[in-house]
């Protein structure tokens, strides 16, 4: 499969994934500004940037953090490559251009989401019902994965699709416990209304509720890293994401093609050491460690796997070649 | 049919292809109209409201080369089709074969034969030379059977009388067929019993007509051979198209980027590594295709195809250089090609054109401007037409010093009075000028010609520019099978 559309599906699953979890994380921070009138709400906002990665750019073009700033920015600015408006852009831009290696199903689904999107007065729905305006996004953006798994065959075009989804995936439940839950962690707050934001923010409460568990940062810890059944946890997650390396590199070990390229390949021992790290890891390691050293260090672990998968599968080049090949930054993803 | 949904349509003096008078339809259309008739006004509305949800969840678009946004717009397809009797087509058919099969031989005399056309004074060698799309680049290149124009797009016209006329040839990148195919899926969807009750010939055999046409110019060699489509990218007002050949070959699209020369052969960036490439449906024009070998300033090609189309080592479609051959001005040599090249009588005649560098001509064309179509030769699109009986004094005035000043650069045809179609205006049935382009694949040494082709109609009233990037629609063409009973 070419290259480049590869990289671009990866893309389009990173894009996918990081608009539900951007409509998640404005959709419970503007819930909890509302329901709880005592908190700090330019901490609150702050710290909903700091999650989305958006803080430093946020700060660049505003002097003021409050709902109203934060919201435009992430939703509708078009500046922000990280906005929702941007996201479902870029998504339907790289889907618009591997059209012909997905299905017509998915391709419809991207457009149809794209379409309604525009469609809508979001400004006005932000300001009237912003819950409404994310539930949206974040039901459309489930239904584009459902059609993909419905419709596409598990051939590597789907593989690095999904490959891209479970990526991300891991990053923002990562960086979920690097800022919101740290920040719990270090006040010591216990109780599930302290940590319902974190859990719901991570669409986990429901089954962090089921396991029984007194709310606190271990427990909390626990189900988003290291769950072998919660499909958000980071555990899960670069599980899933391992999967799709193997079986991409067993493919191209099968078709004989590639041969010679590697013999280990460095992103399969990258992505497997990360894997073992949160088989066998230990909650009472992490937090020893703290919820946020934990997070950057799997942050740069998985930075890492990144960096090898684009160089395994997505930038050959030859000896005749002329052109210089184009590196896509990890903005607005790091 | 007083109260019908025709009943204020008027064909005008105009030759109608669906009506020879008001009331009256051509015996071919009878059944069609009676159709549209029953479904009534109401209907033919919410039709018409499925037909454009249909086209734009698909993505069915194209963008306006002048549109700052890049907008994507859908392209209107009229609801109503152009019928074309079985007998009538037979003819039109036969004479784009002999006339494609013509280019063919003059571009592949050109570049790869001994110029005998111009050595034996069929056409000025300074007319192919001084070109825009002669390439002297692709001198000496052979193309297996000589099938230089893979795909080529004829452009017909109707005249006053009904005489099928060629406007122009497209044998560089024509675009269109895509809309051919979607044009009768959208039908066979939104008038399943309308379709139904016609015999119509399919047009669905192109991709694997087209599929087959690549592997015959495929170098030597290779068992299956690897073919791909090279687009510019998604910001190209075809890219659509270019997905869709794609998808119908089930080869890769790439851009320019995605390809690497390496030792005269071309390879392939995929996620395993290089990968060897055999043919080349290239939809990027030629100038664009190797910086290196075209001396680009852009990037968007392949550095060292061209030495690798020379080395024999990858075949591309259509061949270099074939704008020498649907120059407006080589139009004119065509019917005296087709006499030379295959020693018969041209069964489509063009559409009668002044040579403006012919002092004669020229002085003949210039007293009557007004009364003619002035174009310039390497234009497309629709792009810097004159038509001299709606143009003020100062842009006939203006066009006059543009030939002078380079006559080489323009042609000057009679006005053809552009046949007219009932066509769906706000839910009522006008009168509109339609064109026809066919699409023709040379498969080795076999032409084979798509039925029908696209209708391209001008929705606006008492328009004669019928170009997609002119506010054009499209219709569904359909080619009956005997007489379409069934």
């Amino acid at each position: 499969m070419l290259a480049r559309l590869a990289e671009d599906l990866y893309w389009a699953g990173r894009y996918l994934e990081r608009l539900q979890h951007t409509a998640r994380v404005l959709d419970v921070t503007t819930e909890s500004v509302l329901t709880s009138p005592q908190v700090d709400q330019r901490e609150i906002w702050e710290r909903a940037l700091a999650t989305l990665v958006l803080e430093h750019a946020f700060a660049e073009r505003h002097a003021t953090v409050d709902g109203l700033t934060v919201t435009g920015f992430c939703v509708i600015d078009g500046a922000n490559p990280g906005s929702v408006a941007s996201l479902i852009r870029a998504l339907r831009e790289n889907v618009r251009r591997v059209r012909e290696l997905v299905s017509s199903e998915l391709w419809e689904s991207v457009n149809d989401l794209y379409l309604r999107f525009f469609a809508t007065d979001v400004r006005r729905d932000l300001d009237d019902h912003p819950a409404q305006l994310y539930g949206f996004v974040k039901s459309a953006a489930h239904a584009v994965i459902g059609v993909a798994v419905e419709t596409m065959s598990r051939d590597d075009a789907a593989q690095f699709f999904e490959l891209g989804i479970h990526m991300e995936r891991a990053g923002t439940t990562t960086r979920v416990l690097g800022t919101q839950a740290a920040a719990l962690e270090r006040r010591d707050k216990t109780g599930l209304e302290a940590w319902a934001p974190v859990l719901r923010t991570c669409a986990a409460r429901e089954t962090f509720v089921r396991t029984g568990r007194p709310a606190d940062a271990r427990s909390v810890a626990t189900l988003l890293l290291f769950s072998p059944v919660f499909p958000r946890s980071v555990r899960y997650s670069v599980g899933v994401a391992d999967a799709h390396v193997t079986q991409l590199l067993d493919a191209a070990a099968h078709a004989a093609v590639g041969s010679g390229l590697d013999e280990h390949p460095l992103v399969a021992r990258r992505i497997g050491r990360l894997r073992g790290r949160l088989d066998y890891g230990d909650v009472a390691e992490v937090m020893a460690t703290g919820l946020a050293a934990t997070a950057a260090s799997l942050e740069t672990d998985l930075r890492s796997v990144h960096q090898a998968l684009a160089e395994r599968f997505f930038h050959h080049t030859a000896a005749g070649d002329l052109q210089v090949q184009e590196v896509r930054s990890m903005e607005p993803l790091r | 049919m007083a109260q019908g949904v025709f009943h204020d349509y008027e064909p005008d003096g105009f030759f109608d292809e669906a009506f020879v008078a008001p009331g009256r339809p051509r015996p071919h259309y009878e059944r069609l109209i009676r159709f549209i008739d029953q479904l009534g006004d109401d209907e033919l509305a919410r039709r018409a409201r499925l037909r454009d949800a249909s086209f734009r969840t698909k993505g069915i678009t194209f963008t306006l080369a002048d549109d700052a946004d890049g907008l994507e717009r859908t392209f209107p397809m009229d609801l109503l089709p152009r019928i074309i009797p079985g007998e009538e087509w037979a003819g039109v058919e036969a004479g784009l074969a002999q006339r494609v099969r013509t280019l063919n031989k003059f571009l592949d005399d050109v570049y790869a034969g001994e110029q005998a056309a111009i050595r034996d004074g069929i056409v000025p060698r300074h007319v192919v030379t001084s070109s825009d799309g002669f390439a002297r680049e692709a001198m000496g290149i052979h193309v297996p059977h000589g099938a230089r124009c893979l795909v080529a797009g004829i452009d017909l016209v109707r005249d006053a009388e009904g005489t099928y006329r060629v406007l122009e040839d497209n044998v560089r990148n024509p675009s269109g067929i895509s809309y051919v195919l979607e044009n009768r899926a959208a039908v066979a969807r939104i008038l399943p019993r309308v379709l139904g009750a016609f015999a119509v010939r399919r047009v669905d055999d192109y991709g694997p007509l087209l599929l087959s046409a690549l592997r015959a110019i495929a170098p030597a060699g290779g068992a299956r051979p690897r073919i791909v489509v090279l687009t510019p990218g998604p910001f190209n007002s075809a890219y659509f198209e270019h997905v869709f050949a794609a998808r119908q070959l089930g080869a890769e699209l790439v851009e320019g980027r995605d390809l690497v020369v390496d030792d005269h052969v071309v390879y392939m960036r995929t996620t395993n590594g290089l990968e060897r490439v055999d043919v080349i449906y290239r939809r990027i024009d030629d100038r664009y295709l190797d910086p290196v070998g075209f001396h680009s300033q852009t990037m968007i090609g392949v550095s060292g195809l061209l030495a690798a189309v020379r080395a024999g080592n990858v075949a591309l479609a259509n061949a270099i250089g074939n704008g020498a051959a649907d120059d407006k001005l080589v139009y004119a040599f065509v019917p005296d090609l087709i006499r030379y090249y295959l020693g018969e009588e041209p069964i489509l005649p063009n559409v009668p054109t002044y040579l403006l560098w012919n002092p004669d001509q020229r002085a003949e064309a210039l007293a009557r401007l007004d009364q003619l179509v002035v174009k310039p030769v390497s234009g497309a699109g629709g792009y810097g037409v004159v038509i001299g009986p709606r143009a003020t004094d100062a842009e006939l005035a203006a066009v006059r010093a543009q030939i002078e000043a380079d006559p080489r650069g323009w042609i000057a045809q009679e006005v053809v009075a552009l046949s007219r179609h009932p066509t769906l205006v706000d839910g009522v049935p006008r009168p509109r000028h339609v064109d026809l382009r066919p699409f023709v694949i040379t498969r080795g040494d076999d032409i084979e010609v798509i039925p029908g082709g696209l209708t391209r109609v001008a929705l606006q009233e008492g328009s004669l520019i019928v170009n997609s990037s002119q506010g054009g629609g499209s219709k569904d063409t359909w080619v009956l099978l005997g007489d379409g009973a069934r």
